[in-house]
């Protein structure tokens, strides 16, 4: 089991990332942070042994991904949606526009386009991530951006420019 | 597309503090009731078990704006020429036609990649001839664009994908008989915003009728899944138990064949998790010493003490509900003989007739009990069967379980404890967890001897609750949880498993002194509960002072304040507990 110190440190070092991550995911700041509190439990439990930081960083992200599909399920089965309006979720600025988008798209283009884009991860590292292949995750990358921006130029462009134009 | 803004936008989203006070306080509660529990846990190489498999689940995706996923192929959309039959897979919709169409597509069936909408599930090539069959029997009219925008069609309902190598051909079906067929020739490289030609053809079809034979045909193979540990002479489970070191003899493992044979499993594709202990836990020899982090490659089954399997095979976990009592006794029977004690192997026979203490439930309040209450304990438990955990099974079976809750507030709970102090240093007790696990000490200063054993909570309970009115007060005036239908914890329905933990939740307080209003507390509750019984609907609201409240038959609420522990209370800290234990898994 590992040590508190560990713990904080991890919680300092990648806490905000797994958190970011399972709020996009479940969309519900109260799941996301069940998901998170899991992972670093699991983590704590499992004190796995890791050759540098960034092995542990993905293995936390698989971790937290995984207990965030599981949720997901949970809500398919039983046929509920508690997800929150963005609003709720963070401070609405004019650049969490796009954020909304992201977060209006399915599942499984979701959590690609938040490792790639947010995370910085590349197509290989995420198929490792999500247990995909690099192809399927290359797919996803594609049909997730064409979704992504007309979600964005339909929903937030138009009244972008409404407002532009009419004040 | 400016990703920098969706990055920089994302970016503002930090963990709140309360999160990370949170996180370290559960972990330094962990931490504490682990060294309370003597049991030291070595655990420097796990393997991906707590990976969750994605089993085939229905689902519509409601969020997608109406023709996103349309228009990016629409600019590119080519005329299609007539062709000939259609034989062999094209990576061309040039060939396809309405002669040719859907065998164009169900040809491409057959390829290596095919996935549905949700999580990429690798079909079985039955269920591919079956969608072919179903496509087959429908009738498509190839429609304009125009006509296909101008129509009924809002949002995707159904996704079909094949990949092979770096080209992919999709089906969609949206609502209002529409359906899109899609090829996209070569798969954009990862930072290719601009992406690559596709083609794209529009259909009118009956499409609400074929998802729904689609994901018929899929419930239908769920509930087909593999029955758990057949024949177990052709698996590679080697190991018995939690931590066995030696492979089960051959002749046991054909024993255990043919008992499991016997044993009904009965798939539950309701069920997602259980939070409780595993009794039995089988896999193969590797698995202990598997590196790899980020792989889920072991099969592993644990048989529940809530008659509950999970079984995780092939990169899949499935859930069954069996026959608990049954399978257990067979299964100590033929393997674990010598590890079974009773009572009278555990307990000194005039233990109970000495200076002991009984704390009954979750208050920690010593019952006084009667020589007749401990006589008819004492005959429940000389004769109770107990199975001895090896030392160095919890180990592994903590690691390999994922048993977050076990030392935790929920199923982790002492129920009831026997404890006999020889002085202020030295004690001897018995500690019944809710989740079937008695620890038996003998210690000075929290040092010295502590055995597990596996017990039978039900039976325990109902013997202690013969032999002792007073506990009594320790069942919820509500009921118990898991006898009822369907339940919502704050609007959400809860499984069969979730609903068992939330029956021990709210087991074994003391329920005596209450409070009776006409409505409930002002204040918005942290969990309301609801299940309907017979015409009302029971609720149950927990406040996060760790008070509970529940509506009678006749509209009275009642109402227990900050039940729990009074030691905690005189302290000065708010008892909140209930609102803790339920809080892991639904806030």
């Amino acid at each position: 089991m590992l040590s508190n110190d560990t713990i904080r440190d991890a919680v300092e070092e990648y806490g905000d990332i797994l958190y970011r991550t399972c709020l996009i995911m479940l969309k519900n700041k109260a799941d996301a942070e069940d998901a998170v509190q899991d992972t670093y439990v699991t983590y704590m439990k499992k004190a796995p042994d890791f050759s540098d930081s960034e092995h542990l960083k993905a293995w936390l992200i698989t971790v937290a991904s995984n207990k965030c599909r599981d949720m997901l399920r949970f809500r398919n089965r039983h046929r509920t949606e508690p997800e929150e309006a963005l609003a709720t979720l963070i401070q609405p600025t004019d650049d969490t526009n796009i954020l909304e988008a992201l977060m209006s798209l399915p599942e499984k283009f979701r959590i690609v386009l938040t490792l790639h884009y947010i995370d910085g991860y590349k197509v290989e590292e995420i198929a490792g991530i999500i247990g995909k292949s690099g192809s399927a995750v290359k797919m996803r990358l594609s049909r997730g951006r064409k979704l992504l921006e007309e979600i964005y130029r339909k929903e937030y462009m138009y009244e972008i420019r409404k407002a532009q134009r009419f004040g | 597309m400016k990703y920098e803004k969706l990055k920089d936008s994302a970016e503002n989203i930090k963990m709140p503090d309360e999160l990370k006070t949170r996180i370290l306080d559960r972990c330094s509660d962990i931490a504490a009731n682990e060294k309370r529990s003597g049991i030291e846990h070595n655990s420097d190489h796990v393997s991906g078990v707590e990976r969750v498999s994605s089993r085939p689940v229905r689902r519509t995706f409601a969020a997608v704006a109406a023709c996103a996923v349309l228009a990016a192929g629409v600019g590119t959309a080519l005329h299609f020429m007539p062709g000939p039959a259609y034989n062999e897979p094209s990576s061309d919709l040039s060939e396809i036609n309405e002669n040719t169409f859907p065998e164009a597509f169900s040809s491409l069936l057959d390829r290596e990649f095919v996935s549905n909408d949700n999580e990429s599930e690798g079909f079985s090539q039955e269920q591919r001839n079956e969608i072919k069959n179903i496509l087959s029997e429908y009738e498509w009219t190839e429609i304009s664009h125009e006509q296909f925008f101008s129509g009924a069609a809002s949002k995707p309902i159904y996704m079909l994908e094949v990949i092979d190598g770096n080209s992919m051909w999709e089906l969609d079906f949206y609502e209002g008989h529409h359906a899109i067929f899609q090829y996209i020739p070569e798969l954009p490289e990862e930072d290719d915003e601009e992406g690559k030609e596709s083609q794209t053809l529009f259909y009118s079809v009956n499409s609400a009728e074929i998802v729904q034979r689609i994901n018929d045909m899929l419930a239908s193979a769920e509930n087909d899944a593999p029955r758990p540990l057949a024949d177990i002479t052709e698996k590679p489970y080697k190991e018995i138990s939690w931590s066995a070191t030696e492979a089960l003899p051959e002749e046991k493992r054909v024993a255990l064949d043919e008992i499991l044979s016997n044993t009904t499993f009965t798939y539950n594709p309701d069920c997602t998790k259980v939070y409780s202990f595993p009794a039995y836990f089988f896999t193969d020899a590797e698995y202990r010493d598997a590196q790899s982090h980020l792989e889920d490659s072991a099969d592993l089954v644990y048989l529940y003490n809530t008659g509950v399997a999970e079984v995780h095979e092939a990169g899949n976990t499935y859930f069954y509900d069996y026959d608990y009592d049954t399978l257990s006794r067979q299964i100590d029977e033929l393997l674990f003989s010598d590890r079974i004690f009773t009572g009278k192997d555990l307990v000194c026979a005039d233990m109970l007739n000495e200076d002991i203490s009984f704390h009954g439930g979750k208050s920690f309040e010593d019952l006084q009990i009667s020589d007749e209450s401990k006589a008819k304990i004492w005959e429940y438990l000389s004769t109770a069967k107990f199975r001895k955990v090896a030392d160095s099974e919890a180990s592994l079976a903590y690691i390999s379980a994922d048993l977050k809750d076990v030392y935790d507030h929920d199923i982790g709970f002492v129920n009831y404890e026997i404890n006999r102090y020889y002085d202020y240093n030295h004690g001897w007790s018995l500690h019944f967890y809710s989740c079937g696990y008695l620890e038996v000490a003998d210690a000075v200063n929290g040092n010295g001897d502590f055995t597990y054993y596996i017990y039978d909570p039900a039976a325990l309970d109902a013997a202690l609750r013969d032999a002792i009115p007073e506990l009594s007060s320790s069942y919820p005036p509500f009921g118990m949880l898991y006898k009822m239908g369907e339940i919502k914890v704050n609007g959400n329905v809860i499984d069969e498993q979730f609903k068992k933990k939330l029956s021990n939740v709210f087991f074994g307080y003391n329920y005596i002194n209450e409070v009776t209003n006409d409505d409930f507390r002002s204040e918005t509750p942290v969990y309301t509960i609801e299940t309907d019984i017979n015409d009302r609907t029971l609720t149950i609201r927990t406040y996060n002072d760790g008070t509970v409240e529940y509506n009678d038959e006749n509209g009275v609420i009642h109402s227990y304040d900050r039940i729990g522990s009074p030691e905690t209370s005189s302290e000065g800290m708010i008892n909140t507990e209930i609102v803790w234990a339920i809080d892991p898994e639904l806030y």
